[in-house]
């Protein structure tokens, strides 16, 4: 994974802000990996991340004036990234729910999670039947590593409320798979 | 990057699950961003050349108003803003609202320093903070009988909204209103998550965040004292 130092990043948003195409490509290069495992650990598949990774970077570049260096550029980056990616992704979902006749549409976060399916299978499940705030801030965090303060930042909520959705989702995950802790014991 | 202290919870299940979910839907070892970048290199040249240039950006800002200006303005608007909501108008928020806008998170306080609020500033956090006790009492009874009640989410976002407004005016600089107003504000973000159906476990986390923090009897002695 490329790391960037965020002297040199807001140096390439100078130049890329002067419509410098090569500054662009290098602040592609340094953030492309991180933004697109945001993308994939969220939507689940590689062709839809690409295309997430793809709407994130030309909404940064359109708003760039935007970016006041308050926070570093790959804060910022990721911050679109998540908010670009949620809300694909919940796009997706209403347009598979208009097309699938309403007895059939799951509610969300409430997958079945099959008992005969291995640890890890019944893991991923019952992740994916948290609640889409409780599954972003897990991933994130118990997943991905990013610490409180940063997720703050991609989620738009305070530091303390994200440590509070990260207990609230680790207590639904224990209930769900309480009984793997038999298993994984024996 | 992470913090070390809570990057696997106490228990063991917890640093089981984790191991876990290292794999959930895992991204390939050779991603094709190159691919990505070819597909959109024409679209990234023109978002920068739509993007406004740095002197007309210059030319804005100086176009916009003087600073003591600004600086007037915006004191003004939280002077009328902390007076309304001094009043404590309750006119029950749109259940149709998204949750989003009520959590979003408030503005820093305007002078983190920690300036004395203006009398009027305290009354109006007092007369907030009496208000919460009563709501997060009765809130806390119920939760001990084991039911949620039905406006929760209401009553918990409206005030969620009130608690912004006066933690991004004088009362969220003082040193003492500050502090309690940004420990509700997360309180209150919590107990908005509750619903009539909310899952038990999130009711019995919300009471224990209740009955540890003590919450109640410091707003109560807050109440008081502002």
């Amino acid at each position: 994974m490329t790391r960037t130092a965020p002297d040199e990043d807001h140096a390439r948003v100078q130049r890329a802000r002067g419509g410098d195409m090569a500054a662009a490509r290098e602040l592609y290069d340094a953030h492309a990996a991180r933004v697109y495992r945001i993308a994939c650990r969220f939507a689940g598949d590689a062709a839809r991340a690409e295309d997430f990774v793809q709407e994130t970077f030309i909404r940064a570049f359109r708003r760039l004036h935007e970016f006041r260096g308050e926070a570093s550029f790959g804060t910022w980056l990721r911050a679109i990234a998540v908010s670009v990616t949620l809300n694909g992704l919940r796009a997706a979902r209403r347009r598979s729910a208009r097309e699938v006749p309403l007895a059939e549409v799951e509610e969300p976060g409430a997958s079945p999670i099959d008992p005969s399916g291995s640890a890890t299978e019944r893991v991923h499940a019952a992740i994916d039947a948290l609640p889409e705030r409780a599954r972003a801030v897990f991933v994130l965090h118990a997943v991905e590593g990013y610490a409180h303060a940063e997720i703050a930042g991609m989620l738009g909520i305070s530091e303390a409320n994200s440590k509070v959705i990260l207990l609230r989702a680790r207590a639904r995950l224990r209930e769900m798979l309480s009984d793997l802790a038999e298993d994984w014991d024996a | 990057m992470t913090d070390p202290d809570d990057r696997n919870g106490p228990d063991p299940l917890d640093r089981r699950i984790d191991a876990a979910a290292g794999s959930y839907h895992e991204p390939p070892a050779a991603p094709r961003l190159d691919a990505v970048w070819a597909r959109m290199e024409g679209d990234v040249a023109a978002a920068l050349r739509a993007a406004p240039a740095q002197d007309e950006l210059a030319q804005r800002r100086a176009r916009r108003l003087p600073q003591w200006a600004a600086a007037a303005a915006a004191l003004a608007a939280s002077f009328v803003i902390g007076l309304v909501a001094g009043r404590s108008t309750r006119e029950p928020a749109s259940p149709s609202a998204p949750l989003a806008e009520a959590t979003q998170p408030a503005p820093p306080p305007a002078a983190p320093s920690g300036t004395p609020a203006p009398p009027v500033y305290q009354r109006a956090a007092g007369r907030h903070f009496a208000e919460a006790r009563d709501r997060l009492a009765t809130l806390h009874g119920e939760l001990r009988e084991g039911r949620v009640p039905a406006d929760v989410e209401t009553w918990s976002r409206e005030m969620l909204a009130e608690t912004r407004i006066l933690l991004a005016g004088p009362a969220g600089a003082d040193p003492l209103s500050g502090t309690l107003l940004r420990e509700l504000e997360t309180l209150l973000a919590e107990i908005a998550a509750l619903d009539g159906g909310a899952a038990e476990v999130d009711a019995a986390l919300t009471r224990g965040t209740l009955e540890q923090t003590r919450v109640i009897e410091r707003l109560r002695s807050a109440g008081g004292a502002t």
